[in-house]
């Protein structure tokens, strides 16, 4: 049951449709540290070593928001975690240490030539979370740097530089009702300070975290491989926990993703969560199933289910 | 003469910017309007009811974007006959290889490709980036 705990279960409704379910966060924090934080470091810090090109870009005039965001994390992870993590700052001197790594950084606050590597790229090794920053500048939101090591099917490199709108094109439906006008109206007026926090999810057919369209070859294949029979120990409930912060000195926003899955297996002991994962299942916009990528398995993915509400029912 | 309105796309910007130019040379009143991506039907709608009586409309766009923008029209109070579509020139486009990232020149939108770079077979979408001004072109498995 221990994989159930703390599991950010996304559905509230029998049907789902997207909507801006962003809610304010209080304490206001941006990110979390779970027990799977040794092994997801390791994963993080594996694919940063072999496909750096693909996990982080930024664009030069990011890099005031990205010293920002060092101390930030830092400051968070410490006072937090104070078991796990400490920083220090004198002046500009900072001091991080990573009791779980057994690591540290030394370096001197915007000073370039005391880090090896750029400060966002630097923190994200040390957080659970995929970072973005949004660049708030006058005529809209711009993707301006980011660390992202498990995307749910899209390409950091396609999308840097690109506005919030534009990067949103792909999905359906996103332009109804001024929708994504909505959302983005919501975020340029999101207060320095505050974090609100909302959850996306989706379905990874394996346990594979680092699902990005450059490698969809690879893992997207095995959604042609779902029956009725293995669906509970391939499919795999994805749901990232993304929170909004707009930085108090530089004013551009930072974007955390944190990335949970919870095999079905697990997720159909909890009886409540079974009925309520069917239900949304079932009833899914087609266009909606067709761009998560469920279209193909959805029928086998509903027939096991159905076979556990059975089961269940008859058990009682 | 009538007053001319052209809608374009920013990845047929150029199309429209001739269509305008050559529109001026004849005499003709005309105003050319970039659209957002994606399009949001209200407010064109509410744009083209502030048009005078009688405005021609000209479309570059794709299809779905054509599909929406003459429901909005006609939701305006504009005929059939008053929006036509503009000539795009269907030459050849700069597709984003999802990957490997090399960007291919000379594509068509129409027809998958074989990336010059990583031999991957990829499906021209309409996906436009702007910063790296080519579409993205999706692994077809
Ligand atoms: C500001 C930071 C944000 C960034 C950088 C971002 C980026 C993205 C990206 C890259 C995708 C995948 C698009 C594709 O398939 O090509 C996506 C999907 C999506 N985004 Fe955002 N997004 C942000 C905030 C939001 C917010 C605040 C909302 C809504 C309130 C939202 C709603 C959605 C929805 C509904 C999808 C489709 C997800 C799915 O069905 O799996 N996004 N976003
Ligand atoms: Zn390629």
């Amino acid at each position: 049951m221990s994989r159930l705990n703390g599991f950010p279960f996304p559905f509230t409704k029998d049907q789902y449709t997207y909507s801006n379910n962003s809610v304010p966060l209080d304490p206001a924090k941006t990110i979390t540290v779970t027990a799977d934080y040794k092994n997801e470091l390791e994963l993080i810090r594996k694919l940063l070593q072999k496909h750096h090109q693909r996990c982080f870009r930024s664009l030069p005039l990011s890099i005031e928001s990205q010293w920002e965001i060092m101390l930030l994390l830092f400051n968070e992870l410490a006072s937090c975690n104070p078991e796990s993590f400490t920083f220090q700052k004198m002046g500009g001197e900072c001091l991080f240490q990573n009791h779980l790594l057994a690591e540290e950084e030394a370096f001197v606050f915007r000073d370039v030539s005391t880090i090896d590597l750029e400060p966002l790229d630097l923190v994200g090794r040390h957080v659970q979370e995929d970072l973005i920053i949004m660049g708030d500048r006058h005529d809209g939101l711009f993707l301006e740097a980011g660390q992202l090591c498990f995307p749910s099917n899209w390409s950091l490199a396609f999308v840097q530089g690109m506005e919030f709108k534009s990067i949103h094109n792909q999905v359906p439906g996103i332009q109804n009702d001024g929708f994504i006008d909505k959302v983005e109206r919501f975020i340029s007026k999101i207060q320095p300070g505050a974090v609100w926090e909302r959850k996306n999810w989706s379905i990874t057919v394996t346990n594979k975290l680092d699902t990005p369209l450059e490698t969809y070859s690879v893992w997207g294949k095995h959604r042609q491989e779902v029956t009725c029979e293995n669906a509970g120990d391939l499919i795999h409930l994805r749901v990232e926990v993304q929170r909004l912060f707009r930085l108090p000195m530089n004013h551009d926003v930072l974007f955390t993703i944190h990335t949970y899955l919870l095999q079905l297996n697990d997720l159909i002991q909890q009886e409540s969560w079974l009925k309520s994962f069917y239900q949304n299942i079932k009833t899914l916009p087609e266009e909606i199933a067709e761009y998560k990528g469920i279209s193909t398995y959805r029928t086998e993915l509903l027939r096991f289910l159905e076979n556990h509400m059975e089961k269940g029912r008859r058990g009682r | 003469m009538r007053h001319i309105l052209i809608l374009t796309e920013v990845r047929f910007k150029k199309d429209g910017l001739k269509e305008k130019e050559l529109r001026k040379e004849s005499g003709s009143s005309v105003e050319l309007k970039l659209l957002d991506s994606p399009v949001d039907r209200k407010k064109i709608e509410q744009m083209l009811k502030d048009k005078p009586l009688g405005t021609m409309l000209i479309l570059y766009t794709g299809g779905a974007t054509r599909k929406l923008i003459r429901h909005a029209a006609n939701s305006a109070g504009f005929s059939h006959e008053d929006v036509r579509i503009g000539k795009i020139y269907t030459g050849t486009y700069r597709i984003f290889c999802s990957q490997c990232h090399r960007i291919n020149g000379k594509a068509s939108l129409e027809k998958s490709i074989i990336c010059i770079s990583c031999g991957q077979h990829l499906e021209p979408s309409d996906h436009y980036s702007s910063f790296h001004d080519a579409y993205l072109g999706y692994p077809i498995l």
